[in-house]
Formats: structure tokens, C-alpha cells, sequence
């Protein structure tokens, strides 16, 4: 018994007061439902998705360089994928975002894609966002989450490369779709630090 | 019963940072006692990396050392770095690096001179070692090395070696039974450690705003180069947790030269009392507090030209950018319209597109097909770097522009997610009439390197032996993608040396021209000697091919090894050389 609530104190102890260890939303998890506006005004419900093959979801801010240097393959990838039973989003859960400056940015970047506004960063504490450009490859016949992490290797802080070596969104889905197992299931994603009170135990 | 309250207290007093095992290491950047850059997450490649805290004059800790080494030389050539950090208020870097002569201690001492990272590590002890897991970058053990030392104690050896099995668990894949270990060594005073509460006081709108203004905001405001502005305080808020990891990795502010090595007139690095309060202020939680929010009021004109109209505007032609990808040195020549010599005394690039024009570097000279880039140069004439509001040529000196000569503009851009065309112009200032002195210019280079392919250091150097007594002015050091480190250094004729600039932070992507803040006295006969140190490995996230070897190229995929300095001879009466010795 003593053992018990030692352990469970640790456990408290460590998620409440450590900064550092933080149990990330990881592959194998299950997202739970949630329903947005889109910077547009419309209305997504997660599980409406429950059609499609995978559904992506890339987490976007405004003022990041990495993000906007991502874009064009996020938008590759939906080419590539076009009339394939897909769904891409992006969801952004930025304090210093709100819809009328998110919709100035895809305006200004040409992102055509929904992006979710996460203005009560209820997603972003529930999935615990780290950094932007993180991407959430989902099976939406369980809603586990199959990958999440970089796009691909090709960008870095204030560095790119001409092309990428490692594609691991694309590869994730790929395998998906084949009916494989992914072998890459987690990459650190490189991208702005998301500030989620909420998170930090504040 | 006793492990409960034990528990309880040990939850009471936990700092706001007790990193325990389990828990993550937030990236750093810190120079080491010889001024050395070292970077956590660089050792990403590693199977392990070892921090053992260091402290001067603590017994324990010097009696460690020799573990530390055996350890070393156990896992040798089995990617584990061995590393130590003094976080110490007392020890500076002169004093580390003497004391680590004295013990022959050659391990790299980084050396945290503000104290936040040994803040955010929780350090508490000397000889305290951590075990960090660069998968993850989670701490898989911390504390004692092992178990033979204590205060004024000694055994002949010891019976537990915790790190050694925790680095032997890692290695082999197995669990570890020892995550941690009270460690026995000197206390590490860190006056701001515990201090959260009155973190939260720090002022907004009296320290942190106009720290902001008057370190960022030339670059992060609308329409700058910075990708977001820093306008009003929800932006600082939102961006918190950014601003505190690019402080602590050394990228912004956009400063790479050793702070303890000269001064520079044009140094736009943080105190380290800024650093602090900002860390400290974000850490406490980014509080808004009482008061106006000055990032919000500030409305500045930011007027065209820095010095005034110019006597000539030189326009650069167009350069179209696409969204993303990496694009290519651009070499632009423009020939002089003036049909007159004139004396050149300050110069001013202004960017058409501040978004992704990154550098601008201007040499002037002759169009020469015969020569590599078709271009002959004669002297620099000047660039841009972001936020740089033009360069007016030290007093009384200035560079002839003749009227047969050209401009070569070398332009840098970096693609930020949208298509931009780029249209800069240069603005030049005469002198009325011939100025006392010959700015004069010159380029150390030396084209005769292969830096091999996967070289995490690789150095070269070129060198010149001044002809007639100078000053010097500026230095400049370029290279590209692989470039890591880069320095000059004066041999003077009586043998000594002297650093006149080391910049072991290089980044390409900022093309500074460091000004002295008093000009160098160099007397005919110093061997001025640049090296450059460059990064070719795949650990180098620049690198666009770390499988190659790499030479002399003016493209960015290819290297330099290229230092621009101006000086102006001291004339044959002067008496600034005798005084400078």
C-alpha cells in the first residue's frame, strides 16, 4: 500500500512539478473527438473524418520560419494524394494567434488548407504540443496516432537543405495505405516552441 | 511511514528545476574554458553524453577527475562525450582554464556564465554528473560518479560505479537499477535559483519591453527580416518559450564573436544581466504586470537612408526569390556611371525585400573575364547585414572609387516561405575632397583546402605579413554552409600574440564585419594569421552533402577560407606605434 502511494506521489510529484518530463501524445495513443472552426469559419469535427483512409494534422503558427518553409511539401503531399481518401488539416494553437491573423497568414503564404484555431488550446494541452511543424499522421479506425514528428529532415533552424533525405510523413503513409507497419514512428520535430500555460504548470 | 514524509519535504523543497531522471535537458550552447563552442544537442549522434559539474578548489571534484578519465578512456571510441560544466559565481574562465592546467585536466569545461543553465539543470553540487540519453535527451541517471569519495574522505577504490553501469546499461540496452545517487560535492551557489516568486516582479513594461526595443526590434518588426514583430506584448507572450531557447542556444541576438576576447564597436550581444532577467522573466511566466506596453506604442519611420540622401545611388538589379529552397550565391556586377574618380566616406545597402535578402557583400574593382568570377577585386566596399544601418569609414579615411572600376555585389537569400523579388539599392558618400587617408583593403584567402568529407573540425589558415605600421579597423570572416569556427590573430614581431577576434559560433547566415571599438595598432612586421574551421559531417544541419570533399568555390555548397580586413598605414612620423607598445 505504502508503495502504492509512494509511487503515485512520484508520479503526481513529477508531472506537476518537473518541468521536464511531460507524457507526450505519442504513437499508439487515441486522439479523442474535438470540433473546431477552421480560420475560415467552418466547422470540423475530428471524428467526421472517420470515412477517410488517414487523417493529418500539421500544427501551424504564424512567424515561423520553419512552418512556412514546409508548407509547399505539405502541399506536395496533398497532391500526391489527391482522390486518395485523405484528409490534411492544420491546426493552430498559438496564444498570440487568433483567426483574423491566421487568416492574414494563408492569405500571405498561400496556405489552402483548413487550419483549425485552437483559441482555448484545448487540442494543443490534450495532444501536449511541443513545436510547431509537427505533423500527427491518424488512423481514423481507432484514431491511435500512427506518427508524429517531422515531415522530413530537410529544414533546420535557420537551415535548409536543398532536398530531403528522410521522408518520414510520406514514408508513414505510405505504409499506412499499404497496410504495413510504419517503421519510423516518432522524429523529433524541429519547429517554434508552442507556449501552452496550461502545460508548463502554470 | 519515513519514506512518505520524506517524500512530502522532498516535494516542499524541490526547486523550480530539480531535474531528476526521467526529466529532459532543454538545449544549450556554451563555450568552454579554451572558447570552444559546444552544443547539447549536437552530441545527438552519441550513445551517451556525460555532464560531470565542475568547480574550482573543490576536493572532491578534483579527486574525481582521475575517474573521469578512466571512464573516458573506457569507452573510448564508443560515442560517448565526456563533458563537464562550472556554473561556479567564482570561477572565470581564466581561472578554469589555470586550474585545469594545474590538474591536467583537459576535459572541456563549458562554462555558464550566467548561471541559467546550471539553473535549469538544478544543479546543486560539484561533482555532480548527469547521464543524458541524446535519443531523448532525458537524464538516465544523476548524481555521484561513485561511491569512493566524501568530505575529506577517500577509499582506496570504489565498490559502486553508478555511472559506469548506467553508461553500461545504455550501451547494452539493459535496465538500470541505480537511477540516482546523493552526490558528495562543494555547493553550487545559484543566487536566482529558487528565486521564481521574485522573477515575477521582473517589470514588463520598465526591463523587458525596452531591452526588446532596443536589442530586436530593428530586425523584428514589421516588414523586417525578423519572421515575426515584435509589437505588442501577446506577441512576446506567445513567443516566450522561443526567445528563452534562442538565448540559451546562442542564436539570437545574431552576435557570434567570444565576449571575452576584444570589444567591438558594433557588438549587439545581450549582457549577461539581460539574459538573465529575460530567461528569468519568461521562466517566472512571461507576466504582463502593471504598467504600458512600449512595444506596442513604439511607432518608428524607419527613414530610407540611415546617413541622409546619398551622393550616389547605385540600383542593384532585380533578383527574383521563390517560396522555399536553398538558393545560390547571386554575383551581381554593376559598372560606375561616374566618368569621375571620387573618395568614398560611407555606404549604405538598403534591402529591397528585407524578408529574404540575408547578406550583401560589395567589392569594388574591374570586370575581368579572365579572372575565376570575371571580377577583379580591389577593395570591400561594404555590405549589409540585418539590422546594419550602413558603415561610415573610420575618421579622415576613405577608398577611391575610379571611374573605369565596377561593383560586384554578392547577394545572400534565404527563402521564408514566400515568392519575393528583391530589388536593393547601395548609397555612397563622397568626400568634398581627397581624405587624409587611404581606407585600405585587403582579402587574407587561401584556396588550398580539401576539407574532407565527414570532418566535424577541419582547419586551415592564411596568412599576411604587414608590410608598413597600421591600424586596423574591421574584420571580417566568410566563409559558407560548413563553416564552424573563425580567427584572426596578431604575431607581433617580438613573438607575442595577441586574439584579435575569435568567432566560435560562425554561422554563414550572418555575414558580420566586426569593427573594433579602438582601432589595432599593427607594426610592419606582425604576421597576421586567420584560420577558419569548418563543420563537413552530417552532425552540421547545414551541410548540403556531408559525403563529399570540399574545396575553394564561390558557391555556398563550396567553401572559403576568406578574411577581409581594413586598416589605413600609419604614416612613417607617427608615434601611435611606439605608444601602442
Amino acid at each position: 500500500m505504502l508503495k502504492k502511494i509512494v509511487s503515485m506521489l512520484s508520479i503526481l510529484f513529477l508531472t506537476n512539478f518537473c518541468c521536464g518530463l511531460v507524457l507526450a501524445a505519442a504513437p499508439g495513443d487515441v486522439v479523442e473527438n474535438f470540433t473546431l472552426n477552421d480560420h475560415q469559419g467552418n466547422k470540423h469535427e475530428l471524428y467526421q473524418y472517420a470515412d477517410k483512409d488517414l487523417v493529418l494534422l500539421f500544427v501551424q503558427g504564424n512567424g515561423c520560419p520553419i512552418v512556412r518553409n514546409a508548407l509547399h511539401t505539405y502541399a506536395d503531399l496533398r497532391d500526391q494524394y489527391k482522390g486518395k481518401n485523405v484528409a490534411f488539416l492544420m491546426i493552430n494553437s498559438n496564444l498570440q494567434d487568433d483567426q483574423k491573423r491566421i487568416a492574414k497568414e494563408a492569405t500571405e503564404f498561400k496556405i489552402n488548407f483548413p487550419i483549425l484555431v485552437d483559441a482555448e488550446q484545448s487540442v494543443g494541452e490534450k495532444l501536449r504540443f511541443e513545436r510547431t511543424a509537427d505533423v500527427f499522421v491518424i488512423n481514423p479506425r481507432n484514431w491511435r496516432i500512427e506518427y508524429r514528428g517531422a515531415l522530413d529532415d530537410r529544414l533546420g533552424y535557420e537551415t535548409q537543405k536543398f532536398s530531403a533525405t528522410k521522408n518520414y510523413v510520406a514514408d508513414a503513409m505510405a505504409s499506412l495505405l499499404a497496410g504495413q507497419e510504419v517503421k519510423v514512428k516518432a522524429v523529433e520535430a524541429k519547429g517554434c516552441l508552442v507556449n501552452i500555460p496550461a502545460l508548463a504548470g502554470g | 511511514m519515513r519514506v512518505f514524509s520524506f517524500l512530502v519535504l522532498f516535494m516542499a523543497s524541490v526547486s523550480a528545476a530539480a531535474l531528476a531522471p526521467g526529466d529532459r535537458v532543454d538545449n544549450f550552447k556554451l563555450l568552454d574554458h579554451t572558447g570552444k563552442m559546444h552544443e547539447l544537442h549536437y552530441l545527438s549522434d552519441m550513445k551517451a553524453v556525460v555532464l560531470l559539474v565542475h568547480g574550482n578548489g573543490c576536493p572532491i571534484a578534483r579527486n574525481a577527475l582521475h575517474t573521469y578519465k578512466e571512464l573516458q578512456a573506457k569507452y573510448q571510441d564508443q560515442d560517448v562525450a565526456f563533458l563537464m560544466i562550472n556554473s561556479n559565481l567564482q570561477d572565470t574562465r581564466k581561472r578554469i582554464a589555470k586550474e585545469a592546467e594545474e590538474f591536467g585536466n583537459d576535459f572541456p569545461i563549458l562554462v555558464d556564465d550566467t548561471q541559467l543553465i546550471g539553473e535549469s539543470l538544478g544543479i546543486e553540487r560539484t561533482a555532480d554528473t548527469y547521464v543524458i540519453d541524446p535519443k531523448t535527451w532525458k537524464i538516465v541517471y544523476r548524481g555521484a560518479l561513485d561511491d569512493r569519495l566524501g568530505y575529506e574522505t577517500q577509499k582506496f577504490s570504489a565498490t559502486k560505479t553508478y555511472v559506469d553501469d548506467a553508461l553500461a546499461s545504455m550501451l547494452n540496452g539493459t535496465e538500470l537499477a541505480v537511477t540516482s545517487v546523493e552526490a558528495k560535492g562543494c555547493l553550487v551557489n545559484l543566487p536566482e535559483a529558487d528565486r521564481r516568486e521574485a522573477h515575477k516582479k521582473i517589470s514588463y513594461a520598465d526591463d523587458i519591453a525596452p531591452m526588446l526595443l532596443e536589442n530586436c526590434v530593428a530586425c523584428h518588426h514589421e516588414g523586417g527580416i525578423g519572421p515575426f514583430a515584435m509589437n505588442e506584448y501577446n506577441m512576446i507572450k506567445g513567443f516566450a518559450p522561443m526567445i528563452r531557447e534562442v538565448v540559451r542556444t546562442k542564436r539570437m541576438p545574431p552576435w557570434h564573436a567570444d565576449p571575452h576576447i576584444g570589444e567591438y564597436a558594433n557588438d549587439r550581444s545581450l549582457s549577461d544581466q539581460d539574459a538573465q532577467k529575460l530567461v528569468h522573466w519568461i521562466e517566472a511566466g512571461a507576466l504582463r504586470g502593471q504598467g504600458p506596453d512600449p512595444l506596442a506604442e513604439y511607432a518608428h519611420e524607419f527613414p530610407e537612408w540611415a546617413m541622409g540622401k546619398p551622393d550616389l545611388i547605385i540600383d542593384i538589379p532585380a533578383t527574383d526569390v521563390p517560396a522555399t529552397g536553398v538558393v545560390d550565391y547571386k554575383y551581381i556586377n554593376v559598372k560606375n556611371p561616374l566618368d569621375k574618380d571620387v573618395w568614398v566616406r560611407a555606404v549604405e545597402v538598403i534591402p529591397g525585400s528585407r524578408e529574404v535578402l540575408h547578406h550583401v557583400i560589395t567589392t569594388v574593382g574591374y570586370e575581368n573575364p579572365q579572372t575565376r568570377n570575371g571580377f577583379q577585386s580591389v577593395s570591400g566596399m561594404g555590405g549589409y547585414v540585418p539590422g546594419a544601418k550602413g558603415e561610415v569609414f573610420p575618421e579622415d579615411t576613405g577608398i577611391l572609387l575610379k571611374a573605369g572600376m565596377s561593383f560586384q555585389f554578392q547577394m545572400h537569400y534565404t527563402t521564408y516561405g514566400k515568392e519575393a523579388t528583391d530589388a536593393s539599392k547601395m548609397g555612397l558618400y563622397f568626400y568634398d575632397e581627397k581624405p587624409k587617408y587611404v581606407l585600405e583593403g585587403r582579402f587574407m584567402l587561401n584556396p588550398r583546402f580539401k576539407i574532407p568529407a565527414g570532418a566535424k573540425d577541419y582547419s586551415s589558415q592564411a596568412s599576411w605579413t604587414v608590410d608598413k605600421d597600421l591600424e586596423l579597423y574591421t574584420l571580417l570572416p566568410h566563409s559558407h554552409f560548413r563553416g564552424k569556427a573563425s580567427d584572426f590573430i596578431a604575431v607581433y614581431p617580438d613573438g607575442t600574440e595577441e586574439v584579435l577576434l575569435s568567432v566560435p559560433n560562425y554561422d554563414f547566415n550572418w555575414q558580420t564585419t566586426y569593427h573594433l571599438a579602438e582601432p589595432k595598432i599593427l607594426p610592419a612586421g606582425t604576421k597576421l594569421v586567420h584560420h577558419t574551421t569548418w563543420d563537413n559531417s552530417a552532425q552540421n544541419p547545414a551541410n548540403p552533402d556531408p559525403t563529399i570533399d570540399v574545396t575553394w568555390g564561390e558557391q555556398s555548397w563550396e567553401e572559403m577560407l576568406f578574411g577581409a580586413i581594413k586598416y589605413r598605414y600609419l604614416p612613417e612620423d607617427s608615434d601611435k606605434v611606439s605608444q601602442a607598445n
